[in-house]
């Protein structure tokens, strides 16, 4: 399979101090490769920094260093408008939280059709109200709800709207920023479902981002663990939770909430408090990234190491001699 | 099988029988209740339209402009600047209280009230809504650059720092020492002052827009920067805006008197609302001659009350909730 989106050693950084970019780095070094048609999805703890690299895709932030290519174009760099608008109909986003990624003073015909109205001014208008009409069938809602505003509709039927808005651009890539976890457990399933069948449906390729561990093992096909702002595991979703390599892997993992009250849970073995704490400030040295730790310290180099056939861990090793 | 459980049986099978039947309809026959086909501001509009009080108030307000423009022209109206002296003594007639021939009286030096009363509401409703609807162009001008850009936000707070330490009065008398007083420099001298408020005002509001995620969606679809600035922030600022300029009106109103008190203001051949009621206060003391102040008084009281009224009322139109 192609490779449809492909980050090359992206960090993120929000303004620090004196502003300086790059002083607070969100995310640091993190590479991976989505292919077409699969359903990637983004796992770590909130902070970790999944919501920053889903926005430097879609090109909300800018990043400090390293590429994002989409289908061979370099994205994070000024683009003319052609390509912009070109990658406003192949990347699309779905958000978190429905109350907040509808404009409740417009009409729901308007949400979904802002983007074709944006981007495509020669569609007539009773051709855009017919794709409205086809998208808000396909998704599950009534065409004849177009005139109402958002605030007559429940969660899981403005995550619907979000979902529609996103789909009438055809797109072939769609970042899903936690997209269930602001709704109704009972409506979960329905918006999952309706992710699924419109992937079959349209082949469509998701960038999922999610700390549902249980859902992530139900919808992906790969998943990168983040934490602290670099990616410490990629493997293929069984893989991963059947044979977690990282210690952080396997602690997040213990974090799923099993029936068992008495099980031990590895989540208390969490190092890195240790060290801030004495210092009462955190810096990145002190995050405790490697399996091997203690030995190398000074002449140690954080690398993407291949354990098992796609299942990369983040290991500290020695630096090599230059 | 007992007498109970027989009866208890046919009665749930005839009860299912006559109450769950296929309907055999179609889902595009159920016709959902659409009437509202229109635009967000069709909307807005038409909700207001149904608020019966706001629409007495808006023809009220329409009736005085309408009275104040076309009442020089009527016939037997007396000049506001002319000083009456009665046939008999050949005196001028002051303080006249009201009468046939001088419907709201005569102040002090023998004018005519009823007709500088109503030159008066001409000028200053003039320059109220000049003033207001200028302040609320660059107010909101310069209030959606420093709420949207970023990068403008420090250049403009410093701007309102240095704008709002200065008091108005000092540059109100920088003003009146450079230009002629007159209705021109009146408007230039109230306008200079007032938008920065409206400003702070807009990037306040803006503030709280515009990092909701639908910001982000917008632009992700491609939506042009003035189209999103109109499409996502104007149905929220629009409200505040009416208020503020419904406000600033019976403002203007009254800061009219204190620059005319400057040296600034008008002349005294164009009477203004403010000159009346500043007249009017000074006879307060006099039961006898309280007609000069509650004159003046009950028009600005009429139109402060309807602008104010007028723009609550579209500020709850342009939710909408409420949008039925």
């Amino acid at each position: 399979m192609e490779e449809l989106l492909n980050l090359n050693s992206i960090s993120i950084g929000y303004e620090g101090k004196g502003k300086i970019r790059g002083l607070n780095l969100a995310v640091k070094n993190a590479s991976f490769s989505i292919k077409k048609g699969e359903i990637f999805g983004l796992m770590g703890e909130s902070g970790s920094g999944k919501t920053t690299i889903g926005r430097a895709i879609m090109r909300m932030i800018d990043t400090v260093e390293g590429d994002i290519t989409y289908k061979g174009m370099k994205i994070n760099q000024r683009l003319s408008t052609e390509n912009k608008r070109q990658l406003c109909h192949e990347m699309q986003m779905i958000f978190q939280d429905p109350m907040a990624a509808l404009n409740e003073r417009s009409k729901v015909s308007d949400i979904i059709g802002e983007g074709i109205l944006a981007t495509n001014q020669s569609i007539s208008k009773i051709e855009r109200e017919n794709r409205i009409d086809k998208t808000m069938l396909e998704v599950g809602l009534r065409p004849e709800y177009k005139s109402r505003y958002p605030t007559e509709f429940s969660g899981g039927q403005r995550q619907r709207i979000g979902i529609a808005r996103a789909l009438i651009m055809n797109p072939q890539f769609i970042v899903a920023d936690e997209p269930i976890s602001a709704l109704d457990v009972s409506v979960r399933a329905q918006i999952l479902n309706l992710m699924k069948k419109l992937q079959k449906s349209r082949g469509l390729t998701y960038l999922f981002i999610s700390h549902d561990m249980p859902v992530m093992r139900y919808f992906t096909d790969r998943i990168a663990v983040l934490y602290h702002g670099r990616i410490v595991e990629i493997a293929p979703t069984n893989e991963l939770f059947s044979n977690p390599f990282h210690p952080y892997t396997k602690m997040l993992l213990s974090s799923i909430p099993r029936p068992i009250p008495i099980e031990n849970k590895q989540m208390e073995e969490r190092g890195e408090i240790k060290t801030w704490q004495k210092s009462g400030k955190l810096n990145s040295q002190d995050i405790d990234y490697g399996v091997i730790s203690s030995e190398l310290k000074g002449r140690e180099t954080l690398r993407m190491i291949e354990r098992a056939p796609g299942h990369f861990v983040l290991e500290r090793i020695e630096k090599p001699f230059v | 099988m007992t007498w109970r459980e027989q009866n208890t049986k046919e009665w749930a099978n005839i009860n299912e029988l006559s109450s769950f039947q296929f309907a055999n309809r179609k889902i595009e026959d159920n016709k959902i209740r659409d009437a509202k086909a229109d635009t967000y501001w069709m909307a807005t509009i038409k909700t207001f339209a149904k608020n019966r009080f706001a629409m007495f108030l808006v023809c009220v307000l329409l009736l005085l402009i309408l009275f104040t423009i076309i009442q020089p022209y009527l016939p037997s109206q007396k000049d506001p600047n002319l000083i009456y002296n009665s046939r008999k003594t050949g005196q001028q007639i002051r303080n006249q209280t009201p009468t046939k021939d001088f419907w709201f009286g005569t102040n002090s030096i023998g004018q005519d009230l009823w007709s500088r009363t109503w030159s008066g509401a001409r000028t200053s409703l003039f320059l109220g809504i000049a003033v207001s609807v200028i302040e609320a162009i660059i107010g909101t001008t310069v209030g959606l650059l420093w709420g949207y850009v970023r990068k403008l936000d420090a250049f403009f707070t410093e701007i309102y720092n240095l704008l709002d330490n200065i008091p108005s009065t000092i540059v109100l008398i920088l003003i009146s020492y450079i230009l002629r007083p007159g209705v021109t420099t009146l408007l230039l001298a109230l306008c200079a002052t007032g938008w920065i408020q409206m400003a702070r005002f807009i990037r306040n509001q803006m503030l709280l827009i515009r990092d909701k995620e639908f910001n982000i969606a917008s632009k992700m679809l491609g939506t042009s920067t003035l189209r999103i600035l109109r499409k996502n922030f104007m149905p929220y600022l629009i409200s505040i805006i009416l208020m503020r300029v419904s406000l600033s009106i019976p403002s203007v109103i009254g800061s009219e008197v204190f620059i005319t008190y400057l040296g600034l203001g008008l002349p005294l051949n164009i009477p203004s609302l403010g000159n009346l009621i500043q007249a009017g206060r000074a006879k307060l003391m006099m039961p006898g001659l309280r007609y000069q102040l509650l004159f003046p008084t009950l028009i600005v009281s009429i139109i402060t009350i309807s602008f104010y009224l007028i723009g609550n009322a579209f500020a709850d139109a342009a939710d909408p909730k409420n949008h039925r």
